[in-house]
Parts: C-alpha cells; sequence; structure tokens
C-alpha cells in the first residue's frame, strides 16, 4: 500500500464496523442524580429554630437577674427595705 | 418505538422504499414527540421520564463513547457521566435540532474532557501501540476491532484537538459540518485542523513504516 492516507481510509472503514459494547445505565443515572439532589433541610433547620427559640427565652429571663447581681446599689436597697419597721 | 418494530416494518414493507421512509419518519417523528414528553417530565422532576431518554439513547451514544477509550469500564463511566451531564444542561436544550444531536455534543464535551484531564501512560501506549503496528499489514488482515484499537493507539499518540477531529473524521464518517456542530468549532478552524492532523498522522505512519509500498 503505498499511501499512508488509503491506509488510514481503509483501515477506519474497517474500524467503523466494530461493535462497540452495549451499556445499560439508566438506572444507575437516575440514582446518581437522585443523589445529587440536595437533600430536605427540614430537620436540620427545626433543629436550629427550636436552639434559637430556647437561647432567646433563656438570655430574655437571665437578664434581669444580671442585671441584679452587678448591680452595686441593690444591697442598700435590700438593706434600707429590710431595716424598715 | 423500539428498534425491533422499525426493523419489522423495513422487512415487511411490500417491496416499496417509499413505504420504508415513510416508516422511518414516522419513528423518527415518534421519536421527538416521546422525546418532548420526556423531556418536560424531566425538567419536571421525573426521574422515570429521564430513565427513558437514557434507555432511548444510550446504545448510540455509547458507541460513539467508545471512541474516546477502549477500557469497558471507564467507557460505562463515560457514558453515565455524559448523561448526568446532559440532565444538568437540559434546561438549555431548545428542541431546534432532534434530541440526538445535542447528546452527540454533550459526549463530544464529555470525551474530549475525558482527554485532556487524563495523565498519559506513555510507557503503556508505546507497548500497545508498537504491538498493534507489528500486526497491521493490511487493513483487510485485521477484524473491525482490531483495526478500531490500532487506529484507537494511532490517534492517540496526537494532541487531544489533533485527535478529536481525527477521531470524528475518520472513526464517526462526519464531515467538516458535523465535526463543527458536535466539537463546538467553527468550519473554518475545524478545517485547518483536520489537515494539520492528518499530516501529523501521516508522517506519524511513515515514521512507523506504515502504508510504504
Amino acid at each position: 500500500m503505498a499511501d499512508p492516507l488509503k491506509f488510514l481510509d481503509e483501515l477506519s472503514a474497517r474500524a467503523r464496523r466494530e461493535a462497540p459494547p452495549r451499556v445499560d445505565i439508566s438506572r444507575r443515572v437516575v440514582l446518581k442524580l437522585q443523589g445529587e439532589v440536595p437533600t430536605p433541610v427540614w430537620p436540620m433547620a427545626l433543629i436550629a429554630t427550636s436552639a434559637a427559640v430556647g437561647a432567646a427565652v433563656v438570655v430574655s429571663l437571665s437578664i434581669p437577674l444580671i442585671e441584679l447581681l452587678t448591680d452595686p446599689l441593690s444591697v442598700f436597697f435590700v438593706m434600707a427595705v429590710n431595716s424598715l419597721p | 418505538m423500539k428498534p425491533s418494530s422499525r426493523l419489522y416494518a423495513i422487512v415487511t414493507a411490500d417491496g416499496a422504499w417509499a413505504n420504508v421512509s415513510e416508516s422511518r419518519i414516522d419513528l423518527e417523528q415518534t421519536d421527538s414527540e416521546a422525546d418532548r414528553q420526556d423531556i418536560a417530565g424531566s425538567l419536571a422532576g421525573d426521574g422515570e421520564a429521564y430513565a427513558r431518554l437514557v434507555q432511548r439513547y444510550q446504545d448510540r451514544v455509547a458507541a460513539q463513547m467508545w471512541r474516546f477509550t477502549r477500557d469497558p469500564v471507564v467507557h460505562e463511566q463515560l457514558v453515565q457521566d455524559l448523561f448526568v451531564e446532559a440532565f444538568m444542561s437540559l434546561k438549555g436544550f431548545r428542541g431546534r435540532a432532534p434530541f440526538l444531536h445535542w447528546l452527540r455534543r454533550v459526549a463530544t464535551r464529555v470525551g474530549y474532557r475525558y482527554w485532556k484531564s487524563r495523565a498519559l501512560d506513555r510507557e503503556r501506549e508505546e507497548v500497545l501501540t508498537e504491538a498493534a503496528l507489528n500486526r497491521a499489514a493490511v487493513p483487510e488482515d485485521l477484524t473491525p476491532s482490531e483495526a478500531a484499537e490500532l487506529l484507537f493507539r494511532l490517534l492517540e499518540k496526537l494532541p487531544p484537538s489533533d485527535r478529536l477531529v481525527l477521531t470524528l473524521f475518520y472513526f464517526e464518517d462526519c464531515d467538516l459540518g458535523e465535526i463543527s456542530a458536535r466539537a463546538g468549532w467553527t468550519r473554518t478552524l475545524v478545517k485547518v485542523r483536520l489537515h494539520r492532523a492528518r499530516k501529523k498522522l501521516k508522517a506519524l505512519l511513515d515514521e512507523a513504516g506504515i502504508g510504504r509500498a
């Protein structure tokens, strides 16, 4: 065979007759796509919201107590109240 | 309509080519109508609709992906990647051309990206190419599978862009327009790349002593 390009034409014509392997991947594709869809965030969102509400209640209740404990004049007010007849 | 029905229609048509053509046209219309419904279903989140699309086209695009690897495991993975990528891009399908044409473009993109990202195992390629070349006296002596293996190994020696244009030209028997559509390159660029790539391949064959008198 004198011409490499002619050789290629004949080689490719023969190569095109090859039966390629068959695949059946439809289930795997769907499963993979379902795996890539983000999972629902409801459970995490519910826990986070509950924690935030709980924290807000604790803070709102503890603020008056902290103010009472940290107020230097509160001792005098208590003593004054106790010393009243 | 399944491929077996298509064959049945052609075989049982009473000797009239028109009947065969009509059955083909009907088939394409049926496919495109089924495609339209399944694409709409897929976009609405119906997994079964997309499974039907995959089943309808997996063999045709698997044949194309076989040009990008000779490893059955990698091949199956590439076909899977292609359909996952196609799903992700499905919103971009405008329906102006048949769904298969669009899928072939996605397949070319996935295969080309695989070539570019793959670390080349040169030593293995050399051994395989030598072995294949030693057996390649004349193409007629090779089985189709051996011929495909040899062509694949020859093209594997070229850079990805040359390899792609020649793979589409020789393996897929595409003309300039089809290569341009599948690769996303202009016709002029395809023409230039094809010319240069064929020259490189010819030099490679000359060097290996193939095709000489």
